[in-house]
């Protein structure tokens, strides 16, 4: 195995149908061995649309076992929140939990999913995307929210999408937390963003992800394959990082001691 | 292929690890691209871009590569300066990057480097955004808006013009500009979104050149973008110089 997606979406306010067909083409045409897929559709999802989107993503993966994973959106808000999970991981064969836009991440409500995100030892992967000069959406978190949660589970696996958005920013404020992860995924295309994030956290810390279908894959692709980095780093972020986070076995925090 | 927008020159509000005239030959030879359309980064921030551009033309001169002169309208010598770079560098282009000058590009400051280019019959690349703007920490660039980019381009339908760094979300609203003036031309650079087989998405496609964005944006995400995802729609456009 050489090549894992570990952040695309199905876009439910798209066709599903279209959309799922769409993430099997890309992977056939760039060779992707596996893709890992949560759903979204509403910055504030109400709670039928959590399910509609999780039982949609549990079909994905189901229909096509070996090549899609799913990832158990979850609105830490919702009064279920915590049964949400329990299906995902338990019922629905989600391999992680992803946070997205309508709580923060370091939010009290993400407390008791933080805690048996733990018991299950499966990794949280949480959007965070500083902006300069746009608003941010609903309550989107940046790196400084991710920090606060890493410091206060340190035993929880958590990935910091999109290296936080403005990488400086994301980068500085996770930096030496054994329990955080970051992800290339995204539309900001600049050219500097891996080597900052490998030079500063290591190479074993960053993972390759797309958010295709909301973003191209050869952007973010193109980034890893042509930074500036040994061509060993960029095995690990294209495939044996996400494999060794997602490792049920792979323990971080007291946990592991 | 040909980079209809690339850069040399360091940024100045964060490290580049290649941002050389050698590298950028480098990753150009790298991807298969032949020559590019280069622009200096310093003539963007610098006062007298002349220096810069003098710099830039000993550099890629003996060379392939074209020379794209950034010539800021806001300083009242522009004039002056531009006809200097015309006749001492033999440039292939006018670069204008408003955002980072402080003028709107229907503004009057803006016509009298439009008259020259047209004189010279040399295109103007109108740059959106060096960077993404969301990412900015001590400039914030204002955006060229759509409707700016219609008002220019229907006003200067006599000018070779090459959008840079635009966003594909931005294209729609620019179709019927797009289509009905066959000398705009955009640059991919800016594209963000995976093609999703839409009729109007492939109409961008149509107007669109390689440009990439390099040193600030990477060489290779363009690149497979058109070698794998939308090869099609090109019709060996890029194999020559459009311009």
């Amino acid at each position: 195995m050489k090549l894992i997606d570990m952040h695309a979406h199905i876009w439910f306010s798209r066709d599903v149908e279209k959309e799922k067909k769409l993430i099997l083409k890309n992977m056939e045409k760039y060779n992707v061995d596996m893709t890992f897929v949560s759903g979204l559709k509403s910055h504030v999802s109400p709670e039928d649309e959590v399910k509609t989107i999780n039982e949609g993503v549990s079909r994905f993966a189901k229909e096509n076992p070996n090549v899609i994973k799913g990832y158990v959106y979850i609105c830490p808000e919702h009064k279920n929140a915590i049964d949400v999970l329990k299906k995902g991981v338990e019922e629905q064969g989600m391999i992680g939990a992803k946070i997205w836009v309508s709580e923060y991440c370091d939010s009290e409500t993400v407390n008791p999913l933080a805690e048996k995100l733990i018991d299950y030892n499966v990794p949280l992967l949480v959007h965070a995307f500083k902006k300069s000069v746009q608003p941010q959406v609903a309550r989107e978190a940046t790196s400084v929210n991710v920090r606060n949660l890493a410091l206060r589970y340190p035993e929880l696996k958590i990935i910091m999408a999109h290296i936080g958005g403005n990488c400086y920013h994301g980068v500085q404020n996770v930096y030496g937390l054994d329990n955080v992860w970051v992800d290339v995924s995204g539309t900001t295309n600049s050219s500097n963003g891996v080597e900052y994030a490998v030079e500063n956290l290591g190479e074993d810390k960053v993972l390759f992800g797309t958010d295709f279908t909301g973003c191209s894959f050869s952007m973010p692709y193109g980034k890893v394959l042509e930074a500036q980095i040994s061509d060993e780093a960029k095995e690990k972020i294209l495939c044996q990082n996400t494999l060794r986070v997602f490792d049920t076995k792979f323990k971080v925090g007291r946990a592991c001691k | 292929m040909i980079d209809y927008n690339c850069y040399v020159g360091a940024w100045p509000f964060h490290k580049l690890r290649r941002y050389t005239f050698e590298d950028l030959m480098a990753v150009h030879k790298e991807n298969g691209i032949e020559y590019g359309y280069v622009s200096s980064i310093q003539s963007i921030f610098y006062n007298d871009c002349y220096e810069s551009e003098k710099e830039l033309y000993e550099t890629i001169k003996d060379t392939p590569y074209k020379q794209v002169t950034v010539i800021n309208p806001a300083i009242s010598t522009c004039v002056h300066t531009l006809k200097r770079c015309i006749k001492e560098f033999d440039i292939s282009g006018v670069r204008l990057a408003p955002g980072y000058h402080g003028y709107n590009i229907n503004s009057d400051v803006v016509k009298p480097v439009i008259d020259i280019a047209r004189e010279y019959n040399l295109p103007l690349f109108i740059t959106a955004r060096m960077l993404d703007e969301r990412l900015t920490h001590m400039i914030h660039p204002e955006i060229i808006s759509g409707d700016d980019v219609r008002i220019f381009a229907q006003n200067n339908k006599d000018v070779t013009i090459v959008l840079c760094h635009f966003k594909d979300a931005q294209m729609p609203k620019l179709e019927d500009v797009l289509l009905n003036n066959p000398r705009l031309f955009t640059d991919i650079s800016g594209f963000a979104s995976p093609l999703l087989s839409d009729d109007g998405q492939k109409m961008q496609y149509k107007k669109a050149v390689l440009g990439t964005g390099w040193p600030l944006k990477n060489v290779k995400s363009t690149v497979m973008r058109i070698e794998i995802e939308i090869k099609e729609l090109y019709d060996n456009r890029f194999d020559k110089d459009i311009l």
